[in-house]
């Protein structure tokens, strides 16, 4: 099966909508992208064969959230190797794939409202903090971000960016954790501190240490600094 | 990463600080691409005789920084010294086309790379007389400054109009003028029922691809440019250079040597230059056009 992406032209069109006439298509259990853009194709064919199981879990006990782990690293079997950085931002793919492909994911994780049409379901922006909100691409970035082959377990630390969403907007809203070098070594030391950054202080622990990052980076390159020196630094400060 | 006029907890050099006088950090730095790659070259130089021993031994190197806010893309390089050349380094670096794309930062810096004991380099400002520093690796030596780059692979308005202009069907209107949205990532135009049919109907055949163009983008860049010339500033700094339209055109007319629009008088032939020569192409186009059907006739 080859992934499919939206054509620029559609995409521009939907997202010009108002959100406010568009919510009940939203709202909708089925996709509305071949009723709404009829008799025009809307999608288009790309290179890139993806083989295996695309379906994501939508359904957990608890909160949906707890099912982001699972489809991390579903998402990333089926489509981490496939795509590099820059096909990895093209809005025209994470588009399609919210409104045709994980349709019935997308409306049972981030069920909608006028707000969250464009930051879910688009990638609402020019830089990778749009990537990290649109549902599905933020599978595959928190999964590429964080893989580790070096593990016995790979996801390792996907797992621990996953504990909660302040990890994941103090950690990639600020820049440093664009470099895998520092991510990795932050959330290893978060790991080796679970009870500071799982428990009931986490937010604030969390937005400490992502401060403690960037007033080191004020007066050095944080990017000269090896994982080993990250946490030294991190056991200095905590 | 955007470098801050900021005071260090150590001499810095840099050029809107005092902290080290009679010394320089000079660079130049430059993107060239082809469909793989991209190549930046650098000449990075510095002027200051303990910074430049430090970078001779290896204890401090130069570090390129990228930083590509598209592609999550954030990388140190770190250059060092060949052939015995220590204060003025010139070379290249090669990122896959894949890993970056549209605006991506570059700052240089010169940085130690071990830790440095004593460090006092010399024309220190008298401030900090008697005073020596200890260096970690990552502390910053010499700072110069952070440049944007507009990276696009695919930009071609010649071949491809239609990724900075979308011609849209107006639902509102049956037939009028064309209108123009400046607003969004591409320039919209609003083509009335009438004249949207017309043009699909036209779109699909690839012998009137050239004509099209000239009929319709060739306006529609000029309104574009109008826009641009009106809300520019220096640098072509300006408020819609978040648009994917404004970038490709201000990148275009920067490859066409035009380096501020607003000495330019004639949006006309700037639009002319961008599209390379619409209505010659349209001439010939019409010509094989004409050739075609009297063929066809005379079967």
């Amino acid at each position: 099966m080859k992934l499919r992406y939206m054509k620029q032209d559609c995409l521009d069109a939907l997202k010009m909508q108002d959100e406010k006439t568009m919510l009940p298509l939203y709202q909708r259990t089925m996709p509305f992208l071949s009723e709404f853009f009829r008799p025009n194709v809307y999608c288009e064919e790309s290179k890139i064969e993806i083989v295996g199981d695309i379906n994501l879990v939508t359904h957990s006990e608890g909160d949906p959230s707890e099912s982001d782990l699972e489809n991390v690293v579903i998402i990333h079997r089926l489509l981490g190797e496939k795509l590099s950085r820059v096909q990895a931002s093209d809005a025209r793919l994470w588009t399609y794939l919210c409104h045709e492909t994980y349709w019935e994911y997308m409306k049972w994780r981030w069920p909608v409202d006028r707000a969250s049409i464009k930051s879910r379901y688009f990638v609402n922006g020019n830089d990778s903090r749009a990537l990290s909100r649109n549902g599905i691409a933020r599978l595959w970035w928190f999964g590429h971000l964080t893989y580790d082959n070096t593990r016995i377990n790979p996801y390792e630390l996907t797992e621990v960016f996953l504990w909660n969403q302040n990890i994941q907007h103090n950690l990639l809203e600020r820049s440093f954790g664009r470099n895998r070098v520092i991510l990795h070594g932050v959330l290893e030391f978060m790991k080796r501190e679970a009870d500071i950054f799982n428990g009931s202080k986490a937010k604030a622990n969390v937005e400490r240490l992502a401060k403690a990052i960037n007033i080191r980076g004020g007066v050095i390159l944080l990017d000269c600094l090896s994982k080993t020196e990250v946490l030294d630094y991190l056991d200095k400060v905590f | 990463m955007k470098i801050q006029h900021k005071n260090y907890p150590h001499p810095v050099l840099s050029e809107w600080s005092d902290d080290i006088r009679d010394s320089v950090i000079a660079c130049d730095v430059e993107f060239r691409w082809d469909r793989t790659n991209y190549y930046l070259d650098y000449k990075l130089e510095v002027k200051n005789a303990t910074i430049e021993q430090l970078v001779a031994t290896g204890a401090a190197h130069f570090m390129i920084h990228l930083e590509c806010s598209r592609t999550f893309y954030r990388r140190a390089i770190r250059i060092g010294p060949s052939d015995g050349e220590c204060n003025c380094l010139t070379g290249t670096v090669t990122i896959a086309a894949n890993e970056i794309k549209d605006t991506t930062e570059v700052s240089v810096f010169v940085c130690a790379t071990s830790a440095i004991e004593e460090y006092v380099p010399v024309h220190m400002h008298p401030d900090y007389a008697g005073t020596r520093f200890q260096l970690e690796n990552g502390d910053y030596m010499a700072v110069w400054k952070t440049c944007r780059f507009e990276l696009f692979q695919d930009y071609d308005p010649i071949r491809r109009a239609d990724s900075i202009i979308s011609f849209r069907r107006d639902p509102e209107r049956k037939t009028g003028d064309i209108r123009v949205d400046t607003g969004y990532d591409k320039l919209i135009a609003w083509l009335p029922r009438d004249t949207h049919e017309l043009y699909e109907s036209w779109k699909s055949d690839k012998s009137k691809e050239d004509i099209l163009v000239t009929m319709l983008a060739l306006p529609i860049i000029i309104e574009g440019l109008l826009h641009i010339k009106e809300t520019i500033g220096e640098g072509y700094e300006s408020s819609g250079a978040s648009l994917r339209w404004y970038r490709s055109i201000v990148h275009k007319l920067r490859s066409m040597g035009v380096s501020d629009i607003r000495h330019e008088d004639s949006m006309f032939e700037l639009a002319q230059r961008i599209l390379e020569s619409p209505y010659k192409r349209a001439a010939i186009a019409l010509t094989q056009v004409d050739e075609s059907e009297m063929a066809e006739a005379k079967q």
